[in-house]
């Protein structure tokens, strides 16, 4: 047996779950494998670890804080009937966006209405960017000389 | 007291009625949370959650399970949260130590500071080894084996808890162990990743 093969085999037979004829030939190749004795104790102190932490002990004073907090709960429960972060926040909320989005429009109106003085300007600088006016300035220039 | 006649009771605010159950199922709940985040204290503070969920939510038991079922599966929730939580904090961390200047940063203090190679030292190197192995299987096969190595439930009773089939469990199990061993033995073959 390999010692991959061996691999395969490490966990059932911590577990004790090979069969008889599986487990000798799996505890042969490891008696006669330094590299698989260890690697073998290695997992077997891995599942020891298992067992202790499943020995852990609860808090004996579990209850006892389980309790308080609860008590803790039922006192803000009563204190706080009717709670008022549950509804400023979300008509902040709500405040905010609405002036926000209000803002946006007429700030929005604001910049259209100021680009009428940029108008002239605007045509002005067309006649320069247009390349169909300048066609007509060659067909002139052409007709022209004819 | 039979566990249907003990929810009705706490249904109905019975205060004495909900301890029983604390103290029927404390230490169930306790190893369930110890399986996965490995640590006493923080298992300690997952097991209050757990039952205080349970008192919070008493009044949406249906009673077509079993209460320990219920109770497992707040307990298994309550404890991925958990890791998923420290997952988060763990990257911040990592973030805010990369920022921070060497002046500023804080000295953290191992629990055990004797650095000589002691047993103490070595299981918790152990231990630490174990955790991170079990945190890098799946979730599905984490939760079937935590299950199945820390509370020795039944495949079918794992298969209720996590709702899925009874043959799901047992290809989940297999696995599980499949690759936890495939990582603990990748790891002391001083590879020492995941």
């Amino acid at each position: 047996m390999k010692c991959k093969e061996a691999h395969i085999n490490f966990t059932q037979l911590l577990e004790e779950s090979l069969t008889a004829e599986l487990k000798a030939k799996v505890q042969q190749h490891i008696d006669s494998c330094n590299n698989c004795q260890e690697a073998l104790a290695q997992l077997q102190s891995a599942y020891s670890l298992i067992e202790e932490e499943k020995k852990s002990e609860v808090n004996p004073f579990l209850l006892t804080r389980i309790n308080q907090h609860i008590d803790e709960i039922i006192e803000n429960k009563k204190g706080n009937v009717f709670s008022y972060k549950r509804i400023l926040i979300p008509a902040f909320s709500t405040f905010a966006l609405i002036i926000g989005m209000s803002f946006g429009i007429w700030f929005g109106i604001a910049t259209a209405n100021s680009q009428g003085d940029n108008t002239y300007a605007e045509i002005e600088m067309q006649s320069y960017l247009n390349d169909f006016q300048q066609e007509y300035l060659e067909t002139a220039i052409l007709t022209e000389q004819e | 007291m039979t566990n249907i006649n003990l929810i009705d009771k706490i249904q109905k605010g019975d205060r004495e009625a909900f301890n029983k159950l604390v103290l029927e199922y404390q230490q169930m709940v306790f190893n369930t949370c110890m399986g996965f985040v490995h640590s006493k204290a923080d298992a300690d503070d997952l097991s209050q959650e757990v039952f205080i969920e349970v008192y919070q939510s008493i009044a949406k038991f249906r009673k077509d399970s079993k209460i320990s079922t219920w109770i497992y599966r707040i307990a298994v929730n309550k404890s991925l949260n958990f890791i998923r939580s420290q997952k988060k904090h763990s990257v911040l961390r990592s973030i805010e130590s990369f920022f921070s200047t060497s002046e500023n940063s804080q000295l953290e203090i191992p629990e055990n500071t004797n650095h000589q190679a002691d047993a103490g030292v070595e299981t918790e190197e152990q231990k630490e080894v174990l955790s991170k192995a079990l945190n890098a299987l799946a979730e599905n096969q984490r939760i079937a084996f935590v299950l199945n190595k820390y509370e020795d439930l039944p495949y079918k009773e794992i298969a209720e808890i996590m709702d899925i089939s009874l043959s799901s469990v047992e290809s989940l199990i297999f696995r599980a162990k499949k690759n936890l061993q495939k990582k603990l033995l990748n790891f002391y073959k001083n590879e020492r990743k995941f």
